[in-house]
């Protein structure tokens, strides 16, 4: 179609400059029983190595980094090696037991990814879970009439665009084996599902029916997808087929039906549904389609998704005992409930993929910004932006 | 904090601003949507909302004239206030067959933005029914939403609220 067409000659692929700020993750409440780590400045370290790992450290929660003592040691040396570094490190437990003796040789470029590496070896041993901190996160920043989807790492360093548009983006998501970014783009005029390769830039139209196509979902396996189309009357959630692009229609009738998020084996996905009154969250199996209602606190439920092991879900959520929206944590074996932050306008939480940690956007002030919280709600972070509103964050599965 | 200045590799998608829906497509209207000098004088062709001066639309009953119609919290119903300002327009759409709109439909910032997407769509649905209902053919409307994507109020007042919820009636054609 012309418009198409029109779009297609305006696609430009050009070098040139945008100034993006970083994000500096901050701890804003930590827990008292956080584990006490002696680190020693890293000899020969002249890239900062050390003091990722102990932002990467003190900013998961669980430890409190001092140079003089703690239940555990952690100390290393970096040497060059032709044209690049061999990174050795030694953590000791008590008792000076080691624990872990590693070396690593790593190219100039990659000194924070093995910084990162260090602290997902050190977090692992020491608390039995996987570390998050050589993962990534993507969301929109709207700025100077732009919209931008961009990916950064985890702390917010390092962010890279995506796309560009003088229209919106929407409902970043990533696909399960972290290469793509399925999202939501309004610039052929009206809300479209496009996916990018995070690596090489190259997209691809996935659906473009008329009205509404939104919240893309990818399925376990990255053979489905999970989206809305609004294109037989109302928003109503539909699996594709990857494949063969084939729709399967899960939902019908005249509610707002969206959100569409897959159970961990692919079975079920969680909705946004307002067939009841008010927007609650509801799971349908596949492929038959039975829907079930999940969500029972509060007035208004939405946005849900799955935790890593399936037993949880967040969402954001408002009722009588909230201020405004908030975020919510539901178990999904015990029914039982817990509000994780509640700043009056909470949204877009995703779960880190240890389970351990919800980052989502909240407007507090003039502008939406991103924050953390454990799963726990015991431990927040902040992670403010100084150059526009950042929403829509959605956390990368592990990618290493 | 410090502003970093990055090369932007050609692993980005930069799209050009050469967008066939024009960027104010929220349709503001030049005069002012708002009576911000707290006046209480007759507007002859505008309807207000309560006690709310940002909640007007001037022309509601000018034919063929940008139109913004507001809606409750949560809500897809035209209100009933509206319903003079639909007739003028319907009105105008029969007598001018080739005439055209587009209706945008909005919500405010808050909860869900995939909601938000459909519940504007809904609103601007409704609209586009009101209009029917009047006699006018659907063939010279279209709808889009676009949720909490677009507000015109963004701070966190419910004056805000209230200003982005809303469908905008945007002529493509007289």
């Amino acid at each position: 179609m012309h418009k198409l067409k029109a779009l297609l000659g305006c696609l430009l692929f050009v070098f040139s400059f945008s100034a993006l700020a970083e994000m500096n993750l901050t701890l804003t409440q930590g827990v008292s029983g956080a584990i006490p780590i002696q680190i020693n400045n890293f000899t020969g370290d002249a890239q900062n190595i050390t003091s990722v790992i102990t932002n990467d450290l003190n900013n998961s929660g669980k430890f409190k980094s001092s140079s003089s003592n703690g239940d555990a040691i952690l100390k290393g040396n970096v040497s060059s090696a032709g044209d690049k570094y061999k990174i050795n490190f030694v953590l000791l437990g008590k008792d000076s037991k080691p624990l872990l003796n590693q070396t690593m040789t790593v190219s100039k470029d990659q000194t924070r990814q093995a910084a990162h590496h260090i602290s997902d070896q050190v977090y692992q041993t020491l608390t039995g879970v996987r570390g998050i901190f050589s993962t990534r996160i993507a969301y929109i920043l709207v700025h100077g009439g732009r919209y931008s989807l961009e990916v950064a790492d985890y702390d917010g360093f390092n962010p890279k665009p995506i796309l560009v548009s003088p229209q919106p983006i929407m409902s970043p998501a990533w696909s399960r084996d972290g290469r793509k970014l399925a999202y939501v783009s309004f610039e052929n005029g009206s809300p479209q599902i496009f996916v990018s390769n995070v690596g090489s830039g190259a997209r691809t139209s996935l659906s473009r029916f008329p009205g509404i196509n939104s919240a893309p979902a990818f399925s376990p396996h990255d053979d489905r997808l999970g989206l809305v189309l609004s294109k037989d009357g109302v928003a109503n959630v539909y699996v594709m087929s990857l494949g063969s692009k084939s729709l399967q229609q899960v939902t019908s009738g005249n509610a707002i039906d969206t959100e569409p998020n897959f159970a961990p084996d692919g079975q079920s996905l969680l909705l946004t549904s307002d067939r009841g009154g008010s927007p609650q969250i509801y799971r349908a199996a596949l492929p038959s389609g039975q829907i079930q209602r999940i969500s029972y606190n509060g007035n208004y439920n939405a946005r849900a998704s799955f935790s890593p092991d399936g037993n949880q879900i967040v969402m954001i959520h408002s009722g009588d005992n909230t201020n405004g929206y908030g975020i919510g944590l539901q178990d999904l074996q015990t029914g039982a409930y817990l509000t994780l932050d509640n700043s009056g306008d909470d949204q877009s939480p995703s779960f880190a993929p240890n389970g351990q940690m919800v980052i989502f956007a909240q407007k507090t002030g003039p502008n939406r910004q991103l924050a953390l919280v454990s799963t726990d709600g015991r431990i927040k972070l902040a992670l403010p932006s100084d150059v526009g509103e950042v929403q829509e964050p959605v956390w990368s599965p592990f990618l290493n | 904090m410090l502003k970093k200045l990055f090369a932007v590799s050609a692993a980005a998608f930069i799209l050009a601003s050469c967008s066939t829906t024009g960027s104010d497509a929220n349709g503001t209207n030049p005069e002012g949507a708002s009576v911000q000098d707290g006046s209480s004088g007759i507007q002859t062709s505008g309807v207000g909302y309560g006690n709310d001066a940002n909640l007007t639309n001037p022309n509601a009953m000018v034919p063929g004239a940008s139109q913004r119609y507001f809606f409750d919290f949560n809500q897809s119903t035209v209100r009933s206030s509206d319903m003079p300002s639909i007739k003028v327009q319907a009105h105008y759409l029969v007598s001018h067959p080739s005439a055209s709109a587009k209706l945008e439909g909005n919500t405010d910032i808050r909860g869900s933005r995939e909601y938000n997407l459909a519940l504007g769509q809904r609103r601007a649905d409704a609209v586009e029914q009101a209009l029917a209902l009047e006699g006018c053919s659907k063939k010279q409307l279209s709808t889009i939403s676009y949720g909490s994507e677009k507000p015109i109020a963004t701070g966190n007042s419910e004056s805000d609220f209230a200003q982005n919820r809303r469908v905008d009636m945007e002529y493509k054609s007289h």
